[in-house]
Parts: C-alpha cells; sequence; structure tokens
C-alpha cells in the first residue's frame, strides 16, 4: 500500500484541526484512514503540520483520539516532545513579553501586542500554539531607551530580550490604501483586519501556514455579532473584500466557520497553504536572518513577491504597486543606514 | 535533593512521558514511561527539595501506606530517579 502522500496528509489534518480547536469529533471515514496509519504515514503527517506550524495543535488532536485509534509509540513520544519544546517556547516568550511591555508602559507608552502571542489567548490551549517572536504595535517608537535596536526595511524595530526576537511596528494595519475606512486601535473590528491583512500579506509574499488561517478561525468565532455585522462594510471601503470573500470561504470549507458572505472557490488560497506552509520563514529565527546578507534576504523576498503576482492581481491588485514601493524604497534606505542604532544612553 | 528542574512530564493518551533534555543541547536525552505513581511523585516534588523522609510521608498520605512500608519505597523512588540521573548532582 502507498504510503501517506504530503497532499493526502494535509487534506488529513484539517479534521485534526478542528477535533483540537472545537472538539468537532472525526468523520468516520477520517478516523478510519487514521486506524490505517503507520508510524512512516505519521512521519509524513507530523512533517506536514510542522511545516504549517501547527505541531502543538496536531498533538492535542492525537492526545483526544478515540481509544481504539492505535498510535505507534515513536509517533507519541515525536509529538510529545515537540508539544514540551512549545510549550518551553511560549513560557519564554511569555516572560519577555511581560518584561518589555511593563519596560514599555513605565516609559509612559502604550503599547499593543499584535499577531502570534495576542493570537494564543484564543485557543483551547494557547501554550501549545507555535510562537517564535513578539510583535508589538506602537504609533510613537520609542526615544528613551539603553536598548540596541536593529531596523528592518519596513521601518520596525528589532531587538531581543532574553534570547526572544520582538519587532516594534508603528503600522498595526499591513495595507496601504483606504486607510482612513479602517477602524480604530484597539477595537475587535480592528483585531480582525490586522490579521485578515497580515495572512493577505503574507499570502502575496513569504506565504501562508495554517496556523494563521486557524488564528483567523479563532478570532472570528469570538468577535462580538455587532463586530461581525460591521466588518463587511469596512471590507467594502477598503476595498478587501475579494480577499474576504476568499478567506471566509477557505474557513467556511476547512473550518466550518459559518460564513457572513458568499462562497467562492478557496483553491487559491489552498494552493498557496499547500505549497510549503510558511515556507520556513516561521521556522528561520529572526536573528539568522537579519544576520544573512542583506542581498539575500532582498532576493527572496522579491522573488516570492513576483512568484504571488497573479494571486495578488486577483485578491490585491490595489497593494501591488505600493508594496512594491515600500519592498524598493524600505530596502534601499535599509542599505544606505546602520543597520543598528542605540538609542539613548 | 532536588529532581532536574528541567525535565518535564507529560501524559499523552493515558501515558506519562517523562523527558529528560541533554543539559548541553537542550535536547531531549531520554524518555522514560512511567506509571501513574511515578508520575505523581515526580509532579508532586518538581520544584521542591525533598528527603527520603519527605517522599515517604508524601507516599504515606497518597497511598496509606504504614510508616516502613513508605520509608522503603521512598527509597527504592529516589534509587530509581539516581540510576535515570534525575536528581540534581
Amino acid at each position: 500500500m502507498a504510503g501517506l502522500s504530503p497532499d493526502r496528509a494535509l487534506t488529513l489534518l484539517f479534521p485534526l484541526l478542528r477535533l483540537s480547536l472545537w472538539g468537532t469529533p472525526l468523520p468516520d471515514a477520517v478516523k478510519q484512514e487514521t486506524r490505517l496509519l503507520n508510524e512512516s504515514d505519521w512521519e509524513v503527517l507530523i512533517s506536514v503540520a510542522k511545516n504549517q506550524s501547527v505541531t502543538g495543535l496536531l498533538f492535542q488532536a492525537v492526545d483526544s483520539l478515540p481509544e481504539d485509534i492505535e498510535i505507534p509509540d515513536k509517533t507519541l513520544v515525536q509529538l510529545a516532545v515537540m508539544a514540551d519544546r512549545i510549550e518551553a517556547s511560549y513560557r519564554r516568550i511569555s516572560t519577555a513579553s511581560e518584561i518589555v511591555l511593563t519596560e514599555l508602559r513605565n516609559e509612559g507608552l502604550n503599547p499593543v501586542v499584535m499577531k502570534g502571542l495576542s493570537c494564543a489567548s484564543w485557543y483551547p490551549r494557547p501554550e501549545l500554539r507555535q510562537s517564535g517572536d513578539i510583535d508589538i504595535y506602537l504609533p510613537k517608537l520609542p526615544t528613551k531607551s539603553g536598548r540596541h535596536f536593529q531596523t528592518s526595511p519596513d521601518g520596525s524595530l528589532h531587538f531581543q530580550q532574553d534570547g526572544v526576537d520582538i519587532d516594534i511596528h508603528s503600522r498595526y494595519f499591513d495595507i496601504h490604501h483606504h486607510t482612513e475606512y479602517l477602524p480604530s486601535v484597539p477595537s475587535p473590528e480592528a483585531e480582525w483586519m490586522m490579521i485578515s491583512l497580515h495572512i493577505l500579506k503574507h499570502a502575496t509574499t513569504s506565504g501562508v501556514g495554517l496556523r494563521q488561517i486557524c488564528d483567523a478561525a479563532l478570532l472570528w468565532k469570538i468577535l462580538p455579532d455587532n463586530s461581525k455585522a460591521s466588518l463587511p462594510i469596512i471590507f467594502k471601503a477598503t476595498h478587501t473584500m475579494r480577499w474576504h470573500l476568499l478567506l471566509f470561504s477557505f474557513l467556511e470549507d476547512y473550518f466550518h466557520i459559518q460564513n457572513p458572505l458568499r462562497h467562492i472557490s478557496s483553491k487559491p488560497l489552498l494552493s498557496i497553504i499547500a505549497h510549503g506552509g510558511n515556507f520556513g520563514h516561521h521556522s528561520t529565527s529572526r536573528s539568522r536572518l537579519l544576520k544573512a546578507p542583506s542581498f539575500i534576504r532582498k532576493a527572496d523576498t522579491a522573488f516570492r513577491f513576483l512568484l504571488r503576482i497573479p494571486f495578488s492581481l486577483r485578491f490585491a491588485p490595489r497593494e501591488i504597486l505600493p508594496t512594491i514601493k515600500e519592498l524598493t524604497t524600505g530596502n534601499l534606505q535599509h542599505a544606505f543606514t546602520a543597520d543598528s542604532h542605540s538609542i539613548l544612553h | 535533593m532536588k529532581l532536574l528542574s528541567t525535565c518535564s512530564l507529560r501524559k499523552v493518551r493515558g501515558r506519562n512521558l517523562l523527558i529528560v533534555p541533554d543539559p548541553c543541547s537542550g535536547n531531549p536525552d531520554r524518555i522514560l514511561e512511567v506509571t501513574d505513581s511515578f508520575a505523581w511523585l515526580v509532579g508532586h516534588f518538581k520544584e521542591d527539595v525533598f528527603t527520603v523522609k519527605t517522599l515517604a510521608i508524601a507516599l504515606s498520605e497518597r497511598y496509606g501506606l504504614d510508616d516502613d512500608t513508605a520509608a522503603k519505597e521512598a527509597a527504592n523512588v529516589i534509587q530509581i530517579w539516581q540510576d535515570y540521573h534525575l536528581i540534581e548532582p
């Protein structure tokens, strides 16, 4: 019998993710297929989950499987070790986050945690959501600090706290146009648009993993009804409706979310997810990426962006030119200014 | 005595796995499947300093053992922990 293919493993991953996120029991056909998986098949499934940065959720799903589904010992141990590491990383990141947030508040600033760490709180078990770094939003970047920052091409400040990568962003939304229609920060609507547009940004550049999609699915479930009702108006005003049609169709098809918009084919997004997940972007520590030769980073970004032009033309046409401009000017500025600067002290 | 602070206990599908990392790499060095009672003891004393006596008291209270039996069991447990290098040097 042929082994499990990566494509088949991805298909199998969705009901397992629904099991761990919502407690949805596996359909009978999936249960039967899971029963027949051997050690090599589980290796493939784990590899796909790792690529999609959802290993913690896979562990949780496996732990919840009915007792009559036998899991190879090696698989259990592998997943247990991975879950252990993910939890240890979460504890490190949470501790570092507290230190940095306290420091920023003591300076009279009002930091807002965004992306990864803020998403973790939505999960049934936050400690099993893979996070690599901390993203903080500050409309005005800090001016007094003993810290040694590096400036990224997108203008964000990067530093480390106890080995954890921290990025401070002065921009909350990954969008360049019609920003006057975006909701005020912080708000549930703003949080949705931030998460959604961040996924879109990745879909048009470095690639999207299921972890980010899980974030969106969980957030949509907990959003207040009045926020859900008001968001389509914001989608229209910001010209992101086409993107949201795709995203919600994907969430409906694979996460069984109630779609507030009309259904379209979710294949374009599935294709991006299937072909590489997070492209290893999130598995590469930021500090190593920043240390890589500059031309490699820039060539990599440019290549990925060009690869996604057909997708961008369909789902985010207004973002193409501003993104090219941002990538070009951001990288040129970055190339001609010091890579790091110490702010005061 | 203290248990290695880096070892961690994980229950998965009803089985208790004790993960002991390599001190240099942090990668798992040993993974042991342990019983529920062993797992309980590790969980109970993970952050504390213990002696044969404190271990015996805990065993006696949890399992209703008499003093002699509890003392022997405690000594056995500590020997196992030492054999598996689970006690901090």
